[in-house]
């Protein structure tokens, strides 16, 4: 760049001559593996309004490639792949109208190898506790478990896996991510922008599903060797992580338009099984309960169906992409068998290869509910107020799921599969710094790790990884109260006790070192505890929170319409219906902390915790001792996909 | 059509029909169905119990009215732990402004409508001066 400044000191007149700014995606490092499918995407932006970009120049490993630049002034090269490993560099030229002056600029990608002749693991089955830290996994196992001597009386599921690490979550753009670029790391080896899926950042932020693809994990597997995908969760399946398996797209929240990819790309990615909440997005526009709507839908862009996204033109099918189309009935017309219930999942054909499964209209509810309704069935709870009452846990989840890719095993001369199991709710109560449904969570996840592991001790070619997107809150396993619940309920409200100095009662009741002893839990056949409320129980601190107020018991149970007596309406009528004073769920409000418990000021605006950089905790078991002996010690988050993929491939 | 279209302020008179979450839909694996007292109640001024969700992205010159308490994330779409019967409530005071979070059980008063795409449930709140003030403490909370 060039500075011309004519005239004197005293009246300056400069004139810059200044060339356009080029952004080239994937981004300066970014890594591959051999064949795997990218897009290549070069975006010149002018200097000044009213120039035009002229001869702009793109090179990919020494060799040119034309450039017919768009109206947003990129440029994408679709599904590009390397056949051979190496470092491969991509240099972009332009000048621009008005300047004769060349700007130019390369990005360095690697492609890395990972086939190879050892005996490859088939099936993948990624155990994703969403926003489960270090702490949440302890807390879970001091909970279930406790302790003689100092000794665990047990282990979680997750715990008993060799291949243990630790594994930094950082996106492309910060180093706190959230759920999509903290799972599309782990899949397809590459960072994403905080809030997109499978892609790149582009030009055009008014199309969310234009963006620059990256190959997955199970696409390239399923392109390979046939690989099925199943996708089980308890969250929405529009979800970040569970569309972090397959769906491209840089805008997380584009319901229709995800849940339409899963069905229209589900032969690009070999979608056998697809299990969660999120009904809402298959109901057709127009029906009660259905979310489906042009706002949050899109058409495909045409040069990715002529691209080699679309093998043979007819991988990707378009058929069904209208807002009034009913997607249930699309997936069992081809050949889906459909549960909406845990009912209706558990009489399932025995010989079923495909399922989808939607057991609420949003995200499934949290397993305290859930488990709440299963110990009291003719109650009614929370769960009869979203309109699903008989949800599986995680677990039941995660058998039938297994069992349906190993029919396709069996029916397809054992071509394996990549499974998602993802425990959504750790990351949502952590947000809302409610310990004890936290390690719920906690809980019912790791009961589906031990599925997962059983299926792998039965299956030699089968590779069990637990991991999280990210850490959630801070959380931290601080001590255990002092108090019994009697002594805790008699205590007077600290609500007003802010000045320093003065110290909370219930600040005064955590025991910590030698005072918090080992807290000891029932454990009822269910496999979670009787009571969370227990005498000296588990305190947890959030280092990452938002303000709220701090009693140390269970957040009581939602007081649902449904619970409400009938003489609510005679009460209504006389003025007398009850404001606030009930359980809400932010924590700031929620009651009855609100009235009694101690204000613990928040290091975050806004009213929830927050996701933190810190690097999370990876298990992995499979019985070949040389794959797991890969994921020990220190790793980045992409460096996950390149040790999946070298197990898939014998290059390990 | 003309109920659907009815002026809010033709009904604000009128006692309002009590609406209870519990009574709106039939559920099935799939789908849900309208109770007769839901299409009963379309067009008509109704008075509603619930809570105010919480979103972390809330809307624009109105809010969720949801039969138990929601706290949402940026998880499913920034609206998964909305239940599907929630109604979306529309102040019309706020103008194009999110709407101050209320905590706790609200009675909300307005006309419901039935729409045909999502938000299918919609409740235009009665103005101030369209409602009979309440008497006593602890009040309806509008
Ligand atoms: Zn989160």
């Amino acid at each position: 760049m060039k500075l011309l400044c004519i005239g004197t000191l005293a009246m300056v007149a400069c004139s810059v001559i200044a060339a356009p700014k080029i952004r080239i995606m994937p981004y300066d490092q970014a890594r591959f593996i051999e064949g795997q499918m990218f897009d290549v995407r070069v975006e010149f932006t002018p200097s000044a309004a009213g120039r035009t970009i002229l001869q702009p120049k793109l090179e990919i490993g020494g060799k040119d490639y034309p450039v017919k630049l768009d109206k947003a002034n990129g440029f994408t090269i679709r599904a590009f792949s390397v056949a051979k490993a190496g470092p491969v560099n991509i240099q972009a030229s332009a000048s621009e109208s008005g300047d004769e002056t060349a700007a130019s600029k390369s990005a360095k990608i690697v492609i890395e190898s990972a086939g190879g002749r050892k005996r490859r693991i088939k099936n993948i089955i990624i155990c994703l506790g969403d926003g489960m830290g270090i702490a949440h996994r302890t807390a879970a196992r001091v909970v279930r478990f406790g302790h003689t001597n100092g000794i665990p009386n047990g282990w979680l599921n997750m715990d008993q896996m060799p291949g243990y690490g630790a594994v930094t979550t950082s996106s492309l753009v910060s180093m706190v991510t959230d759920s999509a670029p903290g799972m599309t790391g782990y899949v397809s080896g590459s960072h994403n922008d905080n809030g997109s899926e499978g892609v790149y950042p582009d030009n055009t932020p008014t199309d969310a599903f234009d963006n620059p693809r990256i190959e997955y994990l199970s696409q390239f597997l399923h392109r390979k060797f046939g690989t099925a995908l199943g996708i089980v969760t308890t969250a929405d399946v529009e979800d970040a992580t569970p569309a972090s398996q397959m769906v491209h797209t840089y805008d997380r929240g584009k319901g229709t338009g995800i849940v339409n990819q899963f069905f229209a790309e589900r032969n690009r990615s070999g979608l056998q099984v697809l299990m969660g909440g999120g009904r809402r997005w298959f109901l057709p526009q127009g029906e009660f309960g259905s979310s489906r709507s042009s706002s949050s839908n899109y058409q495909y862009p045409p040069d990715v169906l002529n691209s080699g996204w679309n093998p043979g033109g007819n991988t990707i099918d378009t058929s069904s992409m209208a807002e009034s189309i009913d997607l249930i009935k699309k997936f069992e017309g081809q050949g889906f068998k459909y549960a909406g219930t845990n009912t209706e999942l558990k009489s399932i054909p025995a010989d079923a290869t495909k399922l989808l499964g939607l057991f609420g209209f949003g995200n499934m509810n949290t397993s305290l509910d859930k488990i709440a309704k299963r110990r009291t069935p003719n109650k009614l709870g929370v769960v009869d107020d979203y309109f699903a009452p008989d949800q599986p846990m995680l677990d039941e989840m995660a058998t039938a799921a297994i069992k349906v890719l190993d029919n396709n095993n069996k029916a397809n001369g054992n071509k394996g599969f990549n499974l998602l199991i993802e425990g959504a709710h750790i990351d949502k109560m952590s947000h809302a710094m409610d310990a004890d449904r936290a390690i719920w969570e906690t809980l019912e996840f790791d009961r589906a790790v031990g599925v997962a592991m059983e299926f792998a001790k039965q299956n030699e070619d089968t590779l069990v990884i637990v991991l999280a997107d990210h850490e959630c809150s801070g959380f931290s396993l601080i001590g255990a109260l002092t108090k019994s619940m009697a002594e805790m309920n008699a205590l007077p409200s600290d609500k007003d006790k802010t000045q320093p100095g003065i110290a909370p009662d219930r600040q005064k009741a955590v025991g910590v070192y030698e005072d918090a002893g080992f807290p000891k839990y029932n454990i009822l056949t269910d496999g979670f505890p009787a009571a969370s409320d227990i005498d000296r129980k588990v305190v947890v601190g959030f280092g990452a929170n938002g303000d709220r107020f701090e009693d140390w018991m269970t957040k009581p149970m939602p007081i649902v319409d449904s619970l409400l007596s009938n003489d609510i309406k005679a009460k209504m009528q006389k003025g007398d219906v009850p404001t606030g004073g009930k359980y809400v769920v932010a924590p700031i409000d929620r009651s009855p902390e609100s009235l009694r418990g101690f204000f613990v000021r928040g290091q975050v605006p806004g009213v929830q915790a927050v996701h933190t950089g810190t690097d999370i905790p990876v298990s992995v078991y499979t019985k070949n001792r040389d794959i797991w002996l890969q994921f020990v010690g220190p790793q980045q988050n992409i460096d996950i996909f390149f040790k999946l993929m070298r197990a898939a491939m014998g290059g390990y | 059509m003309a109920v659907l279209m009815a002026s809010p302020a033709i009904h604000a008179q009128a006692e309002p029909i009590d609406l209870s979450f519990k009574d709106m839909f039939r559920a099935t694996g799939r789908g849900l169905s309208p109770t007769p007292a839901l299409e009963a109640a379309n067009g008509k001024r109704v008075r509603v119990l619930g809570f105010m969700a919480r979103l972390e992205e809330a809307p624009k010159g109105g809010f969720w009215l949801c039969s138990s308490p929601v706290f949402q994330d940026e998880s499913g779409a920034g609206s998964g732990e909305l239940p599907p019967n929630a109604i979306y409530v529309i102040v019309r005071g706020a103008g194009k402004k999110p709407v101050a979070y209320l905590a706790g059980k609200l009675a909300i008063s307005g006309v419901l409508q039935i729409k045909k795409e999502a938000p299918r449930l919609v409740l235009t709140l009665d103005s101030p001066k369209e409602i009979a003030p309440a008497k006593g403490k602890g009040s309806p909370r509008q």
